[in-house]
């Protein structure tokens, strides 16, 4: 029996969530409602009894001060509302609320309940008069149909006492008689190869297929599979397993593969970009504090003698196109795993989050969702996960660019403090020895993320599966995080690693590495609901689990303190040097692969690309006279405009580190340009975190576009007082395909943009010394529309730095403070305005896009480092987007006070003709810097041999005052409306 | 280490500051089962106090037997603060150091310890519920825990506000102690849930540091002291609601211990200083002893100068100083009369 329990706010108590509702159907579906109110609903699988069932309302689900409540009847009545919409999940979705009324009513009862609970939001609307208008609301705010179902009913069709009935979502799969299938491969001729692995969306090519098929013909393999009595063709099992393995998501082939590149006419070869590039940059930086690069879940570096820090940035793009909320919350939480599984695993410290998306006022196109819901339903996900799992967002970026309208980009990063020794062990290595348990700890398996590493390597289309959308759950998450570090101190596992992408056969798989081999029992996993098949445990990337290596002497101890935290521990099988991949399924085996085939069998990739530059077009800022007008419009681009909005709803200092907070300033709400906390409360070392991306500079040449990257997040850190000398980066690649294919005729030239990106990369990283510590890729950022046209996002690279602050006390914030300081600039401005938001704001196109020159930016870096470790800076500010104009203003505004400033001793090159140009010129490496007046002398001694002038002073009168470099006044406003212009577009 | 405290004391009938009604009671009945003089000795406890609500008492396998026992004492001249932690609650690092700031011994504490009996109350004299976000806020935030509490611990805890000791719920952890009944609990009915935190009238969770005007006739042992004070707010649930008669108690007996304020140090309702659109600008609360402090802000979140979003503009003490003063003042409170 099936009992329903509804709580709604009694009358005159505020709902707010029923207000916001009400103001979304007007801002977003443009419906004008006479007012919103909501019902919680949860439906309880199992009998109770009226006593308990009252104890549940009441003490459970009700708060007696502000709400009322109803026991199996609706709480709605015919006159609350004129339509009444119901919205749920579909069978199989997680359901975060239904798993807490869960554990909570057994709280209450005493007693385990026999089934599941569910829960449910209803919205009572009134002021619509049709079903097609609560059907619009329904389906343009609060529902997505990939992962929720909903009920309509009009006022005249409501029944009072039946309401919307009991539906469960339970999961009900149909018993499969066979369990494992053979495939057959050894028979299949090449084309047969090709539609079997589309059939079974397994996201492998011809050779691929081929190579399997080679495999499973080999004499030694048949007899090996006689002796086990496995069929000679693979099975689906074994088929899936390949297939996640060799994804490009986990193999990386792309960046793996040997390119035959045409550079301007001349032709050369590439080897592996990771390799070339990536690789080969952090091996020429030769720091010493390097721990682990490049081969675990994250990079980690030496943070102080006692501790390391862990760093990971991943992408997330397919899921949020999908569901921006549960895609951007399982990235979020997904990388929190790398983090929770590098090394024998680290305490999360903080996270980042960088989107890109399409203006929100741009037009929606059929087959994706308005890109306002998508920026709504990302930034909400993206602060769940933080907020719920106690991990502060320090530190973040958002682009616009109509080219993100079809596929947006959710770049989630995480860092975490490891201590170097953990129970007498390094904590940076993993062992696994031969007999070792396999345990799974934490969620259980499920249909959801079947095919999310293959999914991701293939492209979105109007036909997507709904299994591919996941919501995270950062509170089984947070205890699992509880109890694994407890674990790790106790020295109770050897080895640990996140379940993402690929699943246990990723996870499993890799971690065999270590052992030589595994025998893993699939019927012994945790499922959520029965009938899930073999090769669906294997590959389901259901979320909020990690696999650890479990010694047998510890087991019993590893599974009283999972008790302890409530959180499930279980032993699949063991780690063995068999040298194979061994899988079995109630005793059979279902699966047996040569670790050696399965890791290092994947053919290389063979590919071409092509580069030649553009010309880049002159172009010519003819504007003259006051430029404020144009200031504050340019201060009102969604690139530059305050991002307050967002901000304000993450959490950005739990955890009591935070010392330079994403607002600052005199109203805390200035732009700061990186996060600075204190990882460890008793000491004052620190870490600053910042970010570079710019893909706006990547039309011309990718190679400017990464170069100015990596400058940004240095020169960002360095602004807040990070050591450039101990500053590391994570690179971030999101690209349109550049794999050959009908509907895409250039993509030897997006391989080629690749190439650009990643010489661009590797030279600034070389030149600044910084190594590049771990990094991702996401290279099947396309669109196929329904006509099979091909909609490509532009080549993005997101640099991600993090540095090593010796004394947060000296950190720098990027506010003016005090009447009377000097104003100095930094950094030599160039006529580098192609691609420049004053640019885009003029629809002119053309010009140079910024170069950065390394040599002169490292040593001004180098310069500022110093000065700032010094105390001899009171705020520092980087010049990006909107150029001086835009970091002057902020500058002033986020202080609370004037700045008077003539542009004649800027620093900058010939190529500047008029006030226009030096002030909306984004060149990199540059600084809005103010200093005492007591340390002016000593500030300009440190930064002797660098393009740094002293060009203004901060005024009292709250007016921002520019003279140009003709002398006559270029700006001049009042910082109260220059602040308005910035804080207009988004809001606060 | 507990476990063997309590074999040795659990032969022993009562405790030093067990609450008399019960004391007597027990020395009434001469038991063979402790588990029956529990509950006997609760029914007639009830009979003589008269119970705020009368509730179902449902006995949940998992959980230890209640017995009425004696306070742990350490004679180290140490006070002991349990920080809670497990299921969500995420501040409790940052609460444990504030308190070994202000000279105690902060130990992290999980939830299920207290309730499998591995761990008791009775060990410490400060028990901290601190922030984050316990059961995701599912079912309305520090529900969930609270109810941990109400169906698992209340014995243990009725006993250690009873005993005299110090309670702190900071954010979710005040969302906890009001939702659980602890405070303002009238006439010591600390059973009886008569204030909440609600959806903030924004609807949305909100990161921002506010200004806190103390009542100074408070008489909360956690604010000795403090006229001002500066910290931030990060939650979706911290509207401060209560019927009219109630808010109008708590103001008319200073219990209503801060509110938020506005640049003149003036209680407001004005968003955004004030928030979440509290009732008379209620920011934090106390019980009528002064020993169970309730506060949304989070004091723990500034024990350095460095925490101050002003602090490289010099302002990090124009507000009356860091939120550690909250910890010392309870530290100091413990010491001197708890140890």
């Amino acid at each position: 029996m099936t009992h329903r329990i509804e709580v709604a706010f009694k009358p005159g108590v505020k709902d707010a969530l029923g207000e916001r509702t009400a103001k979304k159907v007007h801002d977003d579906v443009h419906l004008t409602v006479n007012g919103v109110r909501t019902v919680e609903i949860y439906l309880i699988e199992d009998n109770l009894n009226s006593k308990h069932l009252d104890l549940v309302a009441k003490e459970v689900f009700a708060d007696a001060i502000v709400n009322d409540w109803a026991v199996d009847r609706p709480i709605a009545k015919k006159t609350d509302f004129d339509y009444i919409i119901e919205v749920g999940y579909l069978p199989g979705v997680t359901d975060n609320v239904g798993h807490t009324a869960k554990e909570a009513i057994e709280d209450a009862i005493g007693r385990k309940l026999k089934g599941g609970v569910f829960s449910a939001r209803q919205y009572l609307v009134r002021g619509i008069r049709a079903t097609a208008q609560a059907e619009a609301i329904v389906k343009g705010l609060l529902a997505n149909p990939l992962i929720e179902r909903w009920q309509i009913k009009s006022s005249q069709e409501w029944d009072e006492k039946r309401g919307f009935g009991n539906t469960l979502p339970t999961v009900r799969l149909e018993e499969q008689a066979e369990k494992v299938k053979e495939v057959r491969v050894i028979e299949a001729s090449d084309d047969g190869l090709a539609i079997l692995s589309r059939n079974m969306s397994l996201a492998l090519s011809r050779d691929e297929m081929k190579v399997i098929r080679d495999y499973f013909a080999l004499g030694r393999v048949r007899n090996e599979r006689k002796k086990h009595k496995l069929p000679e063709n693979p099975t689906d099992v074994e088929l899936e397993a390949i297939a996640q393995t060799w994804s490009e998501h986990c193999k990386h082939k792309i960046f793996n593969a040997q390119i035959e590149y045409d550079e301007n006419g001349k032709s050369r070869k590439v080897n592996s970009l990771f390799k070339t590039y990536v690789r080969g940059a952090t091996a020429q930086t030769k720091k010493p504090w390097l721990v682990s690069v490049f081969t675990d879940n994250a990079g980690i570096i030496e943070f102080n003698d006692e501790w390391n820090l862990a760093v990971k940035v991943e992408t997330h793009n397919a899921p949020s196109a999908l569901d921006p909320y549960g895609g951007a919350l399982t990235g979020i939480v997904g990388v929190n795993r790398d983090i929770m599984g590098a090394g024998l695993g680290a305490k999360l410290l903080f996270n980042t989050d960088v989107f890109c998306f399409a203006p929100p006022d741009a037009k929606s196109a059929s087959g994706v969702l308005p890109p306002k819901r998508i920026a709504e339903g990302v930034r909400k996900g993206v602060a769940d996960g933080g907020n719920k799992t106690g991990v502060p967002t320090v530190n973040g970026a958002i682009v616009f660019d109509e080219r993100f309208l079809y596929r947006p980009l959710v770049y989630c990063g995480t860092g975490g403090m490891l201590p170097k020794k953990a129970a007498g062990r390094a904590t940076h290595k993993k062992e696994v020895a031969n007999g070792d348990l396999i345990v799974m700890v934490g969620g259980r398996i499920g249909k959801d993320g079947i095919h999310g590493a293959t999914m991701s390597s293939m492209h979105i289309d109007a036909h997507s599966p709904a299994s591919a959308v996941q919501l995270g759950d950062p509170i089984t998450q947070k205890r699992m995080a509880d109890f694994l570090l407890e674990a790790r101190d106790a020295g109770l596992y050897t080895a640990i690693t996140d379940n993402g992408a690929g699943g246990l056969s990723s996870s499993v798989g890799e971690m065999a590495q270590l052992s030589g081999g595994f025998e893993l029992h699939l019927e012994k996993a945790p499922a959520k609901y029965a009938g899930l098949l073999p090769w669906e445990i294997l590959v389901s990337e259901a979320q909020e689990r990690m696999t650890v290596a479990v010694p047998p002497a510890k087991m019993p101890e590893f599974e009283k303190l999972a008790a302890k935290h409530g959180v499930e521990a279980t032993a699949l099988g063991k780690f063995t040097k068999s040298g194979k991949f061994h899988c079995l399924y109630n005793g059979k085996t279902v699966a047996l692969l040569d670790m050696a085939f399965l890791h290092e069998g994947v053919p290389q990739l063979k590919l071409r690309a092509k580069w030649s530059p553009t010309a880049a077009v002159e172009a010519q800022v003819h504007e003259a006279g006051d430029l404020t007008e144009s200031l504050k419009k340019v201060l009102a681009r969604y690139n530059v405009c305050s991002k307050e909005y967002v901000v304000r709803q993450y959490d950005h200092e739990v955890q009591g580190g935070s010392v330079v907070k994403p607002l600052t300033g005199a109203e805390n709400d200035g732009p700061s340009d990186a996060g600075v906390l204190r990882p460890i409360l008793s000491g004052f070392g620190g870490i600053a975190v910042a970010n570079g991306i710019c893909p706006k500079f990547g039309d011309s040449d990718a190679y400017v576009m990464a170069a100015n990257a990596v400058d940004e997040a240095a020169r960002n850190c360095v602004a807040v007082g990070g050591n450039i000398e101990h500053m590391a980066a994570l690179d971030n690649f999101s690209w349109c395909d550049p794999l050959p294919a009908i509907n895409n005729t250039d993509a030897a030239n997006k391989l080629g943009a690749l190439i650009r990106a990643c010489e661009g990369l590797h030279d600034a990283c070389v030149a600044y010394g910084i190594p590049l510590i771990s990094g991702k890729d996401s290279m099947k950022n396309d669109f196929i529309m329904a006509d099979g046209k091909r909609k490509s996002i532009p080549p993005t690279l997101l640099v991600t730095a993090v540095a090593k602050v010796n004394d947060v006390r000296k950190a720098v914030t990027m506010d003016v403070k005090k009447p009377g300081d000097v104003v100095y600039i930094a950094g030599e401005t160039r006529n580098e305005l192609g691609a420049s938001e004053y640019y885009a704001m003029q629809v002119e196109s053309g010009g140079k896009t910024p170069v950065p020159d390394f040599k002169r930016n490292l040593r001004l870096y180098k310069a500022m480092s110093k000065a700032i470790a010094a105390g001899l800076v009171r705020s520092c500010h980087d010049a990006s987007d909107g150029g001086l104009a835009a970091a002057l203003a902020e500058s002033a505004f986020a202080g609370g006070l004037g700045l008077k400033v003539d542009l004649k001793g800027v620093p900058r090159n010939i190529d500047i003709k008029n006030s226009a140009e030096l002030l909306f010129s984004e060149s990199a490496g540059r600084f809005v810097i103010t200093v005492a007046k007591e340390h002016a002398k000593e500030f300009e001694k440190h930064m002797a041999g660098n393009a740094v002038a002293a060009v203004g002073g901060v005024t009292a009168d709250g007016i921002l005052e520019v003279a140009g470099i003709d002398g006559s006044t270029a700006l001049k406003a009042p910082i109260a409306e220059l602040k308005q212009a910035w804080q207009g577009p988004l809001g606060k | 280490m507990a476990r063997t405290i309590r074999k040795i004391v659990k032969h022993k009938k009562t405790g030093p500051r067990m609450p008399k009604a019960k004391a007597k009671i027990r020395e009434k009945i001469k038991p063979k089962k402790k588990i029956a003089v529990k509950k006997q000795v609760k029914k007639m406890a009830q009979k003589q106090t008269k119970p705020a609500v009368k509730k179902q008492k449902p006995a949940p396998v998992e959980s230890k037997p209640v017995v009425l026992l004696p306070r742990v004492r350490r004679g180290d001249g140490k006070v002991r603060a349990c920080v809670l932690y497990g299921f969500g609650i995420n501040c409790d690092y940052e609460t444990a150091h504030a308190f070994a700031s202000a000279g105690a011994i902060g130990e992290r504490v999980h939830v299920n310890d207290l309730i499998t009996g591995a761990r008791t109350l009775r060990e410490f004299e400060i028990l901290a519920f601190p922030g984050g976000f316990s059961f995701g806020d599912d079912l309305g935030s520090g529900k969930v825990l609270a109810n941990k509490f109400k169906f698992h611990l209340q014995d243990e805890l009725q006993q250690f506000v009873k005993d005299g000791m110090l309670v702190a719920g900071i954010c979710n952890g005040f969302q906890s102690i009001a939702k659980l009944g602890l405070l303002p609990a009238f006439a010591g009915h600390y059973k009886e849930q008569t204030t909440t935190l609600t959806f903030n009238d924004s609807s949305r969770f909100e990161d921002r540091w506010v200004r806190l005007a103390f009542d100074k006739k408070n008489p909360c042992v956690w604010t000795k002291g403090i006229e001002r004070m500066y910290l931030p707010v990060r939650h979706g649930e911290g509207k401060f609601a209560a019927s009219e008669l109630m808010l109008k108690k708590l103001d008319e007996r200073h219990l209503a211990v801060a509110k938020y304020a506005d640049s003149k140090w003036k209680p407001t309702m004005e968003y955004p200083d004030n928030p979440n659109g509290s009732m008379h600008s209620i920011a934090a609360a106390c019980d009528e002893t002064g020993r169970v402090f309730g506060i949304m802000p989070h004091p723990e979140a500034f024990t350095d100068e460095t925490n101050h979003p002003r602090w490289t503009r010099g302002s990090a003490h124009e507000e009356n100083g860091l939120g550690l003063q909250v910890f010392e003042n309870a530290v100091k409170y413990a010491r001197e009369k708890l140890i």
